[in-house]
């Protein structure tokens, strides 16, 4: 059982951020949720609050791929380029509503992602994150 | 005419007419025959779908009530009918149509019933009539139809596929883009369409934007079975399933109106006085407007009427005006103006806003894409301009826009005037 700190959710979508804090909220009790609808926001934040501390515990990124302004993809290519005290503490699930094989192919062969999941987000699938680390 | 049923178990006096009334509650109408084929009976709903009295089909051979051209074969039909009774239906398979007393033919369904009396052998005759049912299906073929059409409209190549992986539908941009007939694709599995020479060919998730608000539906609505939500939750959760069904609503009336671009086409062309039209899209849109406090304003001094289908070029109107409020500049008063101007036998038409902009640098190419949206914030698709664009081409026009992010957007939309 690893030790998650903290879930950062990103998608423009409200209904789908509101939708992940209550799922995880049910899965794992109380947990530091953040939720971004501006990618671009939410990797401000990654880039700040990581920075600091090389933190023991894991946070969890959940990434939707399909927004405006800037797509999941953009966002992992310019996480690739952060300093590797950043990427050490963040896991990132893709969480998208496509089942396009491609993505899924994409995003598999993408050394920063950890799965990738199909909305809606479960219970279940945050248990299995927190516990072992999905795949 | 008088026939003796048997008696029905309980009062025993009243038991004909008992079953008479019964019968003319009976939604179908019901006819029985001799083996002769003579009527002796029929209830209220034979003489309302046929229109015929009474007295009129008493005696009559039920033939009267089909349409000439399947009387005789009917007539034999019946004749091996009473030799080998049994309940069945009639025609499994084949359209039954009934015939009424000023001629008109309707869809039917008979089933035959063998009933034994004191008199002899009869057979009860049901009539359903299925129109309703026959219009039902006729408009779901329909419906069915304008998706296919809609499917083999758009750019780019849909292929449809069931839960097994088997394609079941292809468009024809599908032929075109992977070089395969519909027949090789249709029952084969998505499979066969994914080598890698194939790959980024076709990156658009037009299907994603029906799945985020499915996928959002599944999980508020089984959110909202957990009995540990508290109250503020559950409506939180509630209103999450309302919005998400409501844009699934929305992206629906979307097709729809891509459906109807097709059918309007045979609509006739007619002058179309440009104040008048703005003024009735103001009228439609004037909920919007009084929110975001816009302000429109026109000059048409140069053309003020276009020889056009009016339906489109209102529907341009809407979707333009409507964006340009949608994607304003918060905190900033909306400005929208448009003009129209005569150059070189071209009329253009100018709408300005001083909105958000888009960043044409970036979005050039997805610019009039279906389902393309550039701020996150505002409501809608991204269909406006994929609607415009349509419209705007039956008409025989172009379309351009220049923007500015923070600035403002411009869309210009050319016609030649004849």
């Amino acid at each position: 059982m690893k030790s998650i700190s903290r879930f950062v959710v990103i998608d423009d979508d409200p209904v789908n951020n509101a939708l992940c804090k209550m799922v995880i909220k049910m899965a794992v009790g109380k947990i530091d949720i953040k939720t971004f609808t501006l990618p671009e926001k939410g990797f401000e934040y990654i880039e700040t609050e990581y920075s600091k501390n090389g933190n023991e515990s894991t946070s969890v990124i959940l990434l939707d791929l399909n927004m405006p302004l800037m797509s999941g993809w953009e966002f992992l290519e310019r996480f690739d380029s952060l300093d590797e005290i950043i990427k050490k503490q963040l896991e990132i699930y893709i969480l998208s509503s496509s089942v396009d094989p491609r993505d899924k192919a994409r995003a598999g062969a993408n050394k920063n992602v950890a799965d990738y999941i199909v909305k809606p987000l479960t219970k279940e699938i945050i248990l299995e994150i927190s516990e072992e680390g999905r795949g | 005419m008088k026939i003796h049923f048997p008696p029905l178990q309980e009062k025993q006096v009243s038991g004909e007419k008992d079953f008479e009334n019964f019968l003319n509650f009976l939604p179908d109408a019901v006819v029985a025959v001799k083996p002769d084929g003579r009527i002796i009976l029929v209830n209220n709903q034979t003489e309302k779908i046929f229109g015929y009295g009474r007295e009129e089909l008493l005696g009559q051979t039920l033939e009267i009530l089909l349409p000439e051209s399947y009387r005789l074969i009917h007539g034999i039909h019946r004749s091996t009918y009473f030799k080998y009774p049994r309940v069945r239906g009639m025609g499994t398979g084949l359209e039954l149509f009934g015939r009424k007393k000023d001629g008109s033919e309707f869809p039917v369904e008979i089933s035959l019933s063998p009933f034994e009396t004191d008199d002899g052998a009869i057979a009860i005759s049901t009539i359903r009539d299925i129109s309703d049912r026959k219009r039902a299906e006729e408009k779901q073929r329909k419906a069915q139809q304008k998706i296919e059409e809609l499917l083999n409209f758009t750019p780019d190549a849909i292929v449809v596929i069931n839960k097994k992986g088997e394609i079941v539908f292809v468009n024809n941009q599908s032929e075109k883009l992977f070089e395969y007939r519909k027949q090789e694709l249709i029952g084969s599995t998505l499979g066969i369409l994914l080598p890698q020479r194939f790959r980024n060919i076709h990156n658009e998730h037009q299907l994603d934007y029906f799945q985020s608000p499915v996928a959002n539906i599944i999980g508020t609505s089984s959110m909202l079975q957990m009995p540990e939500l508290d109250d503020d939750e559950r409506q939180i959760m509630i209103r999450g399933l309302h919005s998400s069904i409501k844009q699934l609503d929305e992206i629906i009336r979307d097709l729809n109106n891509i459906l109807q671009v097709r059918n309007e086409i045979s609509e006739k062309k007619e002058k179309v006085f440009l104040p008048e039209l703005l003024n009735e899209v103001k009228d439609d849109l004037v909920n919007l407007i009084k929110r975001e406090n816009a302000r429109i304003t026109s000059s048409f001094d140069e053309v003020s009427e276009i020889f056009t289908l009016k339906s489109y070029l209102y529907g341009i109107f809407y979707n333009l005006i409507s964006n340009s409020i949608k994607y304003g500049r918060p905190g900033i008063t909306p400005l929208i103006d448009i003009k129209t101007k005569n150059e070189n036998s071209k009329i253009i038409l100018y709408f300005s806003d001083n909105g958000m902009g888009i960043d044409l640098s970036k979005q050039k190419n997805q610019l009039f894409g279906l389902y393309k949206k550039f701020h996150p914030q505002a409501e809608g698709k991204g269909m406006g301009l994929f609607m415009t664009k349509i419209q705007t081409e039956v008409l025989g026009g172009r379309i351009r826009i220049e923007s500015e992010v923070n600035k403002g957007t411009e869309v210009i939309i050319e016609f030649d005037s004849y």
